[in-house]
């Protein structure tokens, strides 16, 4: 499903360049859960926002599916993007000024999708998620934990085949953290295909390959 | 020191927030230095004499309307038994040509009674004041001179005594006043005006100023000055009923010069005012956004462990430096701008000799902008240093908004700055579109291709008429015989301004007396010259017999049911003779005038000196005005009294003060408009860089350059939105105070209402889309980094 | 000052809970810990752990919900703001993980910037400022701001603003974080060098190869300490 051929990611600094990411390449096959290790600034999330296409600014070639993004331009990308793709995030970044709901509603908002329909999926989503009750709240009134549930909701929303995570449990507890790699488990076994970022052994275990990664190379 | 060079390269390194916050400044307070000066010389600064808030101008009311004069016979009593008043003198404007020393020049100089120095406490320093018997019928005539002019013919120590010559009259030089004095208003020279001896049924007017008694206030002396205007109308005059509807009237000179010139002067420092406050709310903003940008470093210093006042005294620093720096830019701006603005300034501002950059006012205005700074950049500071400042240590915020009340505060700033703006707009689209329309007010007359010349003819010999007609008779042929000239000919009076005389005639049916009328004397080829709209008959030509033309309004008071062509009207006061009319023209009026003129007689040259020679021309007046020159150098080289301009540079003198606060609060607005739309331009451009993690997200999550784009563009119009509404509402709330300087427009006028507005919206939207297009390049990846 | 090998930190109780509308958070539950003069000692844990309430908590930077804080044998509770200032400014030396040089001032202002605050002659200033940067090896960076340096440099310049003033105890949080490898064990070289001339280091990091590299290791997890041991060094 995806496919990475010799993928590299530098920047220009004074006399050369610095290099984030060097020779990746890679295949993920659909239904995987994937888990990217490796120190701070080893090139992890960099490679998580490349496959998101969020980053446009990387060489070689990229297979999803049967498109070559590579040879896409930036509003194909888009549409890839908004088609497969749903991302979790370390910091949640659920928006402040928005409640549970409205939030859920984002993604769908960006879609196209008529009012009454996505008041449907909304409402749907909170009752498979479990947070009906909470649908009125604001993030700040939610624990991090159940802010990253609402993250997560948010990403799985529209029914992307893809879900990338960085660091999805980084700011949690480990009861909380536990609780949302279940939830990856759970998603995983539904189809969902599942790439995660993190520096947890024990939340990689949860998946089922690891691939280290090391001042931008694969180990 | 160390702060202080911080201070320097802190600003160095952020050059777009300095310059901004600096021009902004600069503006703010050069803008309000430059008119509070100019208020400050005309309206609050007392008047340069001893007991100057006792000097008064006494007048008289006839109907309530303030004549501007007092009736000789009210004035003499009033000298004799007035009690509230120390001292009384009349006086009156005269411009005279001074021959004998050099070439023949014009001088601007009062005639005025003796006591006229007592009243404004001034002694000369050479030689002697008037005294009562320098009044006396046949006593010489004797003339004050002012420093000026006396500096200006050599200074001489001994010129007491000498023989000045003024209109072709010897005066003996009495003295020479103090430097500086120049009362009312700059005088160069004081000659004695001699009461003439009142025959019955006749009066003269005089313009009067006194010095009230200590402890007098005004109202008293106006009560006694009435109560001795009745005796006067009980022993003399039977005619009570006129007396009846008068009253007098007692302001300072102070009023009497400025009054109308206040509300103007006033509705401007208004203007520059609000301007003030957006620079203010401007550079508020900048701060609030700067501190914020600046959390971390302030946090990395708290953590360094600053005391938390030295990094007040550095905020203080800082803050001073761009005050400081605007500031003295912002003095730059009236030393600049103060010589232009009284250039074009309407002539009882101009008039004030000595308007000179205030030193108070600009320590107001910088002291208010300082203020600005301290308070704006201190706070937010202040309270990031109190607050949790470990995340933004950590560099892990996890917040994706700002801190709500810096941003309530800010949108605040940026919807106040927007309503300011709006209202100036709309003060000044309502005062452009008065200019407009007092510019193209239907004249009744076609003042194109016309040429006046304003020629005062001095010397006994030009007066009773003949000569000075002959004077004119010459000059209106020189003209006829140029090529291109239609029309010549002369008039006593100018034709829209004033009245040289005004009667009340017998109606032709019923023996009642009219309203009254003013009286014109013209030659023949005047009004054709001036361009007067004929209605019906003919006017007189040079060769036809006398015959009167009057104006629609006056035909229609006089003949209300027939034509009066051909009807005959006898005018026993003015001209001794029945005379036909031969001709109706239209009524002229004056550009911005806000009532029209008097009905109007025009009636053959007799008895008064010619004042007015108008000529219409083809093409280009300038060979007209050289003939003309040439032909008074030819004829008497000293009479050097005369202005010559076409009709419609004079048409345009009459809106000169409307142009000028027009184009006052055209320049504050359009200042405001920018400073709000810079303002505005800032808090968007603030907000999307504050809110990068958000939009970064919201690409993430799929949205697209056209929804960020719009999510942007509402925040932003949102504020202008409110900025326009609650300017609308001011604007409502404030315009009729403009009312009396309006000129045609209802101060709710629809279309300034309707187009300000739209104005407003567009520059708010140019304002807001680069930012948003900015945000739209927002790369998404700020989501996934934690820096 | 407390001489070597006497308890220099020690935190009985610590805990801090962070109350939002509807929730507490409990970032710290009961912290026990003891540091000793002259001991580099290592907190690591996964990511939301507390390491960095801690570290805090131990700067002065932030104040514990309950427990007590004793520095140098005096009780921290009590201080004011201003004193908390002082102490911050003399005991503490920090390093970021995101360094935080401040960009208007250059390698020597920055600094000197703690000293400015201990309102130290200039003479002694600039002796302090240079001696500092010599052992972090950027004296000939003086003049430049921090724009112009890599991530390492940058990073090898705040440790020098960290110790030029002397302090009790250097707090790193995640030095190595915004680096390279190789950038971060220059750093972290350098830390042991620090450490090796008697200086008390307490670093927060989550990777346990440069955990290793302390005297001694603090775990953390969910806001409690679950295990300290004394580390073997691993690179010796």
């Amino acid at each position: 499903m995806i496919s990475l051929r010799n993928v590299e990611k530098s920047y220009p600094i004074a006399g050369g360049q610095t290099f984030v990411l060097r020779q990746i390449t890679l295949d993920i096959a659909q239904g995987e859960f994937v888990t990217f290790m490796g120190p701070s600034g080893a090139g992890k999330s960099t490679l998580l926002a490349i496959l998101g296409m969020l980053d446009g600014a990387w060489t070689g070639e990229y297979y999803l599916f049967d498109h070559a993004v590579h040879a896409l331009n930036t509003k194909k990308r888009v549409a890839l993007h908004k088609e497969y793709v749903g991302f979790v995030f370390q910091q949640y970044h659920l928006l402040d000024d928005l409640t549970v709901s409205e939030n859920l509603d984002i993604p769908l908002s960006y879609r196209d999708i008529r009012k009454s329909e996505r008041q449907a999926i909304v409402a749907d989503t909170l009752d498979r998620f479990g947070m009906v009750a909470k649908k009125d709240l604001y993030p700040s009134q939610l624990s991090g934990g159940q802010q990253q549930l609402v993250a997560v909701a948010r990403a799985v929303i529209h029914k992307p085949s893809i879900l990338l995570a960085d660091e999805p449990t980084g700011n949690l507890h480990s009861a909380q953290g536990q609780e949302i790699m279940e939830l990856f488990t759970k998603l995983n076994k539904q189809g969902t295909t599942i790439i995660q970022v993190t520096h947890s052994e024990t939340n990689a275990a949860y998946g089922n390959r690891i691939i280290n990664l090391k001042d931008g190379w694969i180990e | 020191m160390s702060d202080l060079r911080t201070a320097f390269r802190s600003l160095r390194h952020r050059p777009l927030f300095a310059v901004v916050a600096i021009l902004t400044l600069a503006l703010g307070i050069g803008a309000t230095t430059t008119l509070f000066t100019i208020v400050n010389a005309v309206l609050l600064r007392p008047l340069p004499y001893p007991h100057a808030d006792r000097i008064v101008s006494v007048s008289e009311t006839t109907d309530g309307k303030d004549q501007q004069v007092v009736t000789q016979d009210h004035y003499l009593e009033w000298q004799q038994a007035a009690h509230a008043l120390e001292y009384l003198a009349i006086y009156g404007g005269a411009r005279q040509v001074m021959t004998g020393r050099g070439d023949p020049v014009e001088l601007s100089g009062e005639q005025v009674s003796a006591q006229f120095m007592n009243v404004f406490g001034a002694r000369p320093v050479l030689g002697r004041g008037f005294r009562p018997d320098d009044e006396q019928p046949g006593a010489p005539p004797v003339v004050l001179l002012s420093h000026r002019l006396w500096t200006q013919l050599g200074a001489d120590p001994g010129v007491v005594g000498q023989t000045l010559t003024l209109d072709d009259t010897p005066y003996q030089v009495l003295g020479v006043m103090p430097p500086g004095f120049a009362a009312p208003r700059n005088a160069t020279y004081w000659t004695l005006r001699v009461l003439p001896t009142l025959k019955p049924g006749f009066t003269f007017f005089w313009q009067v100023v006194g010095q009230l008694r200590p402890g007098v206030d005004a109202a008293t002396a106006s009560s006694e000055l009435a109560a001795l205007n009745r005796r006067v109308a009980g022993t003399a005059t039977p005619d009570g009923g006129a007396q009846a509807r008068s009253g007098v009237v007692v302001m300072t000179l102070h009023e009497r010069m400025f009054g109308s010139t206040r509300k103007a002067l006033l509705l401007l420092l208004g203007a520059v005012g609000f301007l003030l406050l957006i620079a203010c709310a401007n550079v508020a903003n900048l701060l609030l956004a700067r501190a914020a940008a600046r959390e971390r470093e302030f946090a990395v210093r708290v953590a360094l462990g600053a005391p938390h006042w030295r990094l007040a005294r550095q905020l203080v620093v800082e803050s001073l430096l761009v005050s400081v720096a605007g500031g003295a830019l912002g003095l730059l701006v009236p030393l600049w701008s103060l010589p232009y603005f009284l250039r074009i300034s309407p002539a009882s501002v101009a008039r004030v000799s000595d308007i000179s950059l205030d030193p108070t006012v600009f320590a107001f205005a910088l002291g208010v902008s300082t203020l600005t700074g301290l308070v704006f950049g201190l706070v937010p500071a202040l309270a990031t240093i109190r607050g949790n400042f470990a995340a933004s240590l950590a560099g892990g915020a996890t917040r994706t908004t700002s801190n709500r009340t810096q941003h309530t505060l800010r949108r605040t700033l940026v919807v106040g700055e927007l309503a300011l703006a709006l209202l100036l707009l709309t003060g000044a689209g309502l005062l452009t579109q008065s200019l407009a329309r007092a510019t193209k007010v239907d004249l009744g007359f076609h003042p194109e291709h016309a040429l006046t010349l304003n020629l005062s003819l001095h010397g006994d010999r030009y007066y009773g008429g003949a000569a000075g007609m002959a004077f004119f008779d010459q000059l209106a042929e020189r003209a006829r015989a140029l090529p291109g000239v239609r029309a010549a000919g002369y008039s006593d009076a100018p034709l829209v301004e004033g009245y040289r005389m005004t009667t009340s005639i017998l109606m032709p049916k019923g023996g009642a007396k009219s309203p009254p009328m003013a009286v014109a004397e013209v030659s023949p080829g005047y009004l054709e010259a001036v361009g007067v709209e004929l209605a019906a008959g003919r006017l007189p030509g040079r060769n036809d017999p006398p015959g009167l033309v009057l104006s629609a309004s006056a035909a229609a008071v006089l003949f209300p049911q027939a034509s009066p062509i051909g009807q005959t009207l006898n005018l026993t006061s003015i001209n001794s003779r029945a005379l036909p009319i031969v001709a109706v023209v239209r009524d002229v009026q004056q550009p911005g005038a806000d009532t029209p003129r008097l009905p109007q007689l025009y009636v053959p040259m007799t008895a008064n000196t010619p004042y007015v020679l108008a000529v219409r021309y083809a093409g280009d007046p300038g060979p007209v005005e050289a003939a003309l020159r040439a032909a008074i150098k030819d004829r008497d080289p000293t009479q050097v009294r005369y202005t010559l301009a076409t009709l419609e540079q004079q048409m345009t003198q009459y809106v000169a003060t409307r142009r000028f606060n027009a184009l006052l609060i055209n320049v504050f607005a359009g200042l405001a408009l920018l400073l709000a739309a810079v303002g505005l331009y800032g808090v968007m451009a603030f907000q999307v860089t504050q809110r990068t993690r958000e939009l970064g997200i919201r690409k993430a999550l799929g949205a697209d350059r056209y929804r960020v784009l719009r999510f942007v563009l509402r925040e932003g119009m949102g504020m202008v939105l409110l900025g326009t509404v609650v300017g609308v509402a001011l604007s409502l709330g404030l315009t009729r105070f403009l009312a009396s300087l309006l000129f045609g427009v209802s101060p709710r006028d629809l279309l300034t209402f309707s187009t300000v507005p739209a104005v407003l919206m567009l520059v708010g939207l140019a304002a807001c889309y680069l930012p948003a297009r900015r945000a739209t390049k927002v790369d998404p990846m700020i989501a996934l980094r934690d820096e | 000052m407390a001489t070597d090998g006497q308890a220099l930190i020690q935190l009985k109780g610590i805990k801090k809970v962070f109350l939002t509308d509807e929730v507490e958070t409990h970032a710290l539950a009961d912290v026990h810990l003891e540091i000793r003069q002259g001991e580099y000692v290592a907190i690591s844990g996964p990511s939301g752990c507390g390491k960095t309430t801690l570290l805090s908590i131990l700067g002065l930077l932030d104040t514990p919900s309950d427990g007590e804080y004793l520095l140098d044998g005096h009780a921290v509770a009590g201080l004011d703001a201003g004193d908390r200032a002082r102490v911050r400014n003399r005991q503490i030396g920090f390093i970021f993980q995101a360094f935080n040089l401040i960009g208007d001032l250059t390698v020597y202002e920055n600094v000197e910037l703690p000293l400015t605050y201990r309102g130290m002659a200039s003479s002694e200033r600039k002796e302090r400022v240079h001696a500092a940067l010599d052992r972090v090896g950027m004296s000939h960076r003086v003049k430049h701001f921090p724009a112009q340096l890599s991530g390492g440099q940058q990073q090898r310049v705040a440790v020098a603003r960290a110790v030029a003033g002397d302090p009790a105890i250097l707090l790193a949080d995640e030095p190595t974080g915004n680096l390279d490898s190789g950038n971060g064990e220059q750093v972290m070289d350098l830390l042991r060098e620090l450490h090796r001339n008697g200086a008390t280091i307490c670093m927060v990091t989550h990777d346990a190869r440069y955990a290793a590299h302390a005297d001694r290791s603090i775990n953390l997890f969910d806001g409690r300490v679950v295990d300290e041991q004394p580390t073997v060094p691993a690179h010796a």
